[in-house]
């Protein structure tokens, strides 16, 4: 039996890891697994723009996977970027097996607004799937309620729903379901 | 789903695979090169909706690349980008026709607002190519075009007629289309894969028309050096369109009258009788009727002629047909000219459907021929439309409403002579009709050169 991992890089809140793990669970319809705590991701700063590089940071994680590990997602602080985008809320390997969230940006301190962790755990769990989502070879829905929608902005994270639809959610079991057969 | 492809052009690896990567995920299919030679050979042999390509690049830059891409593959859209953004750089490549300018890295809004716009709008413009060629084929019959009852009524008549044997007589002004209706006549019947020969009778001296129609031996008079088979012989098993056929002289109309009776002729100077099974199509613009009233045209021809008649409309009495015919030609001189004209002003349409069109489909391609030509819009302006579209045409609307047809006719055709110095051929080619229809008008007309010309 293999698992989806959940992985924290750096310092991340352990209350809201365990409250992101169970609204995850709720989604995906099976437990997740916490995995050892990663260390701070400096190989992946970018001094120039104060910034992470977050496929430096997939590529070490996916050299560290579990042996019993179908996906892992890491979850971290940093501000994440890509070399093209000035940011991004995570980033996955299309049809590969690590996704990363950043909490960063998702926080309503971020854009000077009062802390409010029922939100925030809500927008990572959206981002969690919808990075797993392209872990199982989802590309971008044009469904804005979708979760594989993409989000330019934390508006449109907040106006999508953390679920997919229905044609996203058939393309997922069958990638699940495929994977495991094959893992067998 | 068809999915988009993207090319991407930059020199730096972590760049080519950080955006090729971002692109997949919005579902692209997404090819990256490392040079503007490699993606020219790329956009050389395989079909793409977008290209981003980085600026600055060694061997060959983003604005060499661009206006190379521009002249291969002018609808392909272009986004330069760079992580040095300067003004200079910025406007260059607006002015060499970039679709957008945007600087590294991306805000991921920005970018995802430009490709998703570009990329629908190559969507809609395929849709768009698409979609016409299905309106045209809808509208096309053989190589007629419309869907105008009067034209429809044409249509049905040659479905009629076409399995038949009966000889039929087109009727109609010039350039409407009296040869196409013919050739479609043949081309739907059971002789399609024998000979149609198309005999314009009008444009040959009298003289000659009768041995270019019935052939002659070896020494029937100076200068037949051999014998040589005519239209009739040449045309046997199969069609023969005897176009213009009220300019035929009085003697061609016995010849070809006896023809008709015993469906045998004889060559110029043979003895022998030579048996032809043709159908034959006649063609004309003028009214048999009164050329027979006036003893010009013989009674017993004509009855022998219009055993079916077609009427083919005039364009201006099926004008609902004018932007499909607008379309088609437009389509036909883009192909011709290498161009990508899209569409038509909505001014240069509408004086397109206010204009009488004299000279009929075979004006309104040449007045489509010369927008396109002239055009260096996407669309064509109603300045691109020839002359009396633009200055003259604002007389047409001055006309008053008791002033009949041949007026305006000899007035615009003495108008059209004198602004080309009575070049009789760039003339024709203005009014859309052919040369000897031309000195037809002007012997009609009794035109002279104005004073001054």
């Amino acid at each position: 039996m293999r698992h989806i991992y959940v992985k924290t890089i750096g310092t991340v809140e352990a209350a809201i890891v365990e409250r992101v793990l169970e609204s995850l669970s709720a989604v995906t319809s099976y437990p997740l697994k916490l995995a050892a705590d990663g260390e701070y991701p400096l190989c992946a700063f970018e001094p120039k723009r104060n910034q992470y590089y977050a496929k430096k940071i997939i590529g070490k994680l996916a050299g560290e996977l579990p042996s019993d590990c179908e996906k892992l997602i890491g979850l971290t602080d940093v501000d994440l970027c890509t070399p093209v985008l000035t940011f991004v809320y995570g980033e996955a390997q299309l049809g590969g097996s690590v996704a990363l969230v950043s909490f960063n940006r998702l926080r309503q301190e971020f854009y000077y607004v009062p802390r409010n962790d029922t939100l925030l755990i809500e927008r990572i769990t959206k981002e969690c799937i919808h990075e797993l989502g392209h872990c199982y070879g989802l590309f971008h829905c044009s469904d804005s309620r979708c979760v594989m929608c993409f989000s330019s902005s934390i508006l449109s994270i907040d106006n999508k729903r953390k679920d997919f639809c229905i044609g996203c959610r058939e393309f997922f079991d069958t990638a699940r379901r495929k994977e495991n057969y094959a893992s067998q | 789903m068809h999915r988009s492809r993207i090319l991407v052009v930059d020199d730096e690896e972590i760049m080519r695979s950080s955006l090729s990567d971002w692109l997949k995920e919005d579902g692209y299919d997404v090819v990256a090169v490392e040079d503007g030679y490699k993606a020219l050979d790329k956009i050389k042999s395989e079909e793409w909706d977008l290209a981003v390509v980085d600026l600055k690049m060694p061997k060959m830059d983003g604005i060499e690349l661009l206006e190379k891409v521009n002249q291969m593959r002018p609808r392909l859209p272009v986004i330069i980008i760079t992580a040095y953004a300067t003004i200079d750089s910025a406007v260059m490549a607006m002015k060499e026709g970039a679709a957008d300018y945007i600087v590294k890295p991306f805000n991921p809004e920005e970018i995802s607002r430009v490709i998703g716009k570009l990329v629908e709008h190559q969507r809609l413009l395929k849709e768009n190519i698409l979609l016409r060629r299905a309106l045209a084929k809808r509208f096309r019959f053989q190589d007629l075009i419309g869907k105008s009852p009067k034209m429809l009524r044409v249509i049905e008549m040659i479905k009629t007629v076409a399995p038949t044997k009966s000889t039929v007589l087109i009727r109609g002004e010039s350039g409407t289309g009296k040869e196409l209706v013919a050739r479609a006549i043949h081309e739907l019947g059971p002789r399609k894969k024998l000979p149609f020969i198309a005999a314009a009778c009008g444009a040959i001296p009298e003289s000659l028309l009768e041995a270019e129609l019935f052939g002659y031996e070896k020494g029937a008079f100076t200068g037949a050096v051999s014998q040589h088979k005519g239209w009739i012989e040449i045309a046997d098993k199969g069609t023969l369109f005897l176009d213009e056929i009220g300019d035929i002289s009085p003697k061609t109309q016995i010849d070809l009258l006896r023809f008709l009776q015993e469906r045998e002729f004889r060559r110029i100077g043979g003895k022998a009788p030579i048996s032809i099974d043709i159908r034959i199509i006649a063609a004309t613009n003028k009214h048999l009727e009164d050329m027979i009233a006036q003893g010009e045209f013989r009674e017993d021809l004509y009855y022998r002629l219009n055993v079916i008649t077609i009427e083919v409309p005039p364009l201006r009495e099926r004008k609902e047909d004018i932007p499909i015919l607008v379309g088609h030609f437009l389509e036909k001189y883009n192909l011709d000219t290498g161009k990508t004209i899209e569409g038509i002003s909505e001014h240069a349409m509408k004086a397109i459907m206010e204009y009488d069109w004299p000279g009929n489909i075979r004006q309104l391609e040449n007045a489509i021929e010369h927008a396109v030509v002239i055009a260096d819009d996407v669309e064509i302006q109603q300045e691109n439309l020839p002359q009396q579209f633009t200055v003259q045409g604002q007389k047409w609307h001055e006309i008053k409403p008791d002033v009949p047809l041949e007026v305006i006719e000899r007035d615009h055709i003495l108008q059209v002579l004198d602004a080309n110095h009575w070049h009789i051929k760039k003339a024709a080619s203005i009014l859309g009709i052919n040369r000897v229809t031309l000195y037809n008008k002007i012997k009609k007309y009794k035109l002279r050169r104005s004073k001054g010309e």
